[in-house]
């Protein structure tokens, strides 16, 4: 991600199937037999890339946007925070190969509470920051469902790239080539 | 329709609270009771015994590297925590194995129990009045009614709830409305079937809805209510009734929660509940696996 100085990536290449992102947490994999899961995203974010050439992709499952908010929790998990988790699975998919230019970028999750008085608004605020964050770096999002008040199960198919999002019984195609 | 009585009787394959925890419970109202009174109960439950043990010797209660014996553990540890320790183990058993239904799978209901259970702890400082160490029993039980629904109605019940929501309103607000209880009264009447003091009940009882005023006013309440919604926003316990809950504007600002407060809670409460149970962690991704 062009303008953004390298954070510490502690991003981990999964193997397997199926590959679990935990809350706070990213993973990456060049497996076009793999998918890459994180369950229950609320007011969490979950990013996924991919990059369709080099066959590399990576999902993050991050918590809050601003990494000032604790700089130390920050450094030990980059994942934990929007602003130190999305360079960083930037990052951790160019170490594999993959090109921005080529990235395949949707993001899904920053739901609400049904009402919290417009007090905190977790979910919209970790929204702007990963909109800032790409308009500032040039980034486009192929697509994206976020907001609302539900949970969303984001899914990254290694073979060629398709992100479906799961609520309940319901599966939707957020992105397919 | 569906009555509560029914729906209580059906619950009979639900692990019961432990005569040990009951028995503590009870003593929790008898100042008089006895340290030796109160170890024996401990003694007679062995894995109450090894819970009491590892908890009075580790870092959490602040005696890291120190061995202490039942006895001193039990002196040190007071009835109360005795209590919560009690409450935790028997928690984790029973909500460990999830609630499908709910969307929560194994480990994600216990998940969530423990992150409110956290922020409660955390939140609890905040608030005059409210007891800490009920805070943490009330929040580790608050969505136990969703195991109990789960055992007598099955997977269904949250369909049909989900059916009916209509904008605006609340899961347990639609769960009221169709079926004229929530989960959080049906875990309030478990919690009171298996002994257990009334307010850790009515913790349960009001969690999404925290009266203002009158007999069941209670900070203990407030508290549960916001660590609710702060273990939600760490990810923790989030099934498929989503974030379809309300936080209290007079709880609130009765907390004095801000942004940043709230936002360092939620990265606190996280920690936490990793640090306290790294199995949560590689659980929710183990559990998840097909």
């Amino acid at each position: 991600m062009g303008g953004i100085s390298a954070v510490p990536a502690r991003m981990t290449e999964g193997t397997g199937a199926r590959i679990v992102v935990g809350v706070a947490d990213a993973r990456t994999s060049c497996d076009p037999a793999a998918e890459l899961i994180t369950f229950a995203l609320g007011s969490c974010i979950g990013v996924t890339l991919f990059d369709p050439v080099a066959r590399v992709g990576g999902m993050l499952h991050f918590m809050l946007p601003m990494s000032s908010l604790n700089p130390e929790k920050a450094a030990a998990n980059p994942a934990m925070f929007g602003d130190t988790g999305i360079p960083a699975l930037f990052h951790a998919v160019y170490a594999l190969g993959a090109r921005k230019e080529r990235l395949v970028v949707c993001a899904a999750g920053g739901a609400e509470l049904l009402s919290d008085d417009g007090q905190f608004r977790i979910g919209h605020r970790n929204r702007t920051l990963v909109r800032r964050i790409f308009w500032k770096n040039g980034v486009l999002l192929a697509a994206e469902e976020t907001g609302g008040t539900i949970s969303r199960t984001l899914v990254l198919s290694m073979a060629g790239g398709r992100v479906t999002i799961r609520n309940r019984s319901e599966e939707r195609v957020l992105w397919s080539a | 329709m569906v009555g509560v009585a029914a729906i209580i009787d059906q619950l009979s394959h639900l692990p019961p609270m432990p005569a040990s925890v009951v028995q503590l419970s009870a003593l929790l109202h008898r100042p008089e009771a006895r340290m030796d009174e109160i170890e024996r109960v401990v003694a007679r439950d062995e894995a109450l015994t090894l819970a009491v043990l590892k908890a009075a010797n580790s870092a959490r209660f602040g005696a890291p590297g120190r061995v202490f014996s039942l006895r001193e553990s039990v002196i040190r540890l007071g009835i109360r925590r005795l209590f919560r320790i009690g409450v935790e183990a028997q928690s984790r058993a029973v909500l460990g194995r999830g609630a499908a239904g709910w969307g929560l799978e194994r480990g994600a209901l216990w998940a969530g129990a423990l992150g409110g259970a956290v922020a409660a702890e955390s939140l609890a400082r905040r608030a005059n009045g409210a007891d800490t160490d009920l805070c943490y029993v009330g929040a580790l039980l608050r969505d136990i009614g969703k195991l109990a629904l789960e055992e007598a109605l099955g997977a269904g019940y949250v369909d049909r709830i989900l059916a009916r929501m209509t904008e605006g309103a609340s899961f347990s607000e639609t769960e009221r409305e169709a079926y004229g209880f929530d989960h959080a009264e049906i875990g309030a009447l478990l919690v009171e079937a298996w002994g257990l003091p009334a307010r850790v009940a009515s913790i349960v009882r009001w969690h999404h809805h925290p009266p203002a005023e009158g007999a069941a006013a209670d900070p203990t309440i407030d508290v549960v209510h916001a660590a609710d919604a702060v273990a939600h926003w760490a990810g923790l316990g989030i099934g498929d009734d989503g974030l379809q809950e309300r936080l209290d504007r007079r709880v609130r600002e009765s907390l004095r929660l801000d942004r940043i407060v709230i936002e360092q809670e939620i990265a606190r409460t996280w920690s936490t509940v990793v640090e306290l149970e790294p199995a949560i962690a590689s659980a929710h991704r183990k559990e998840h696996i097909a």
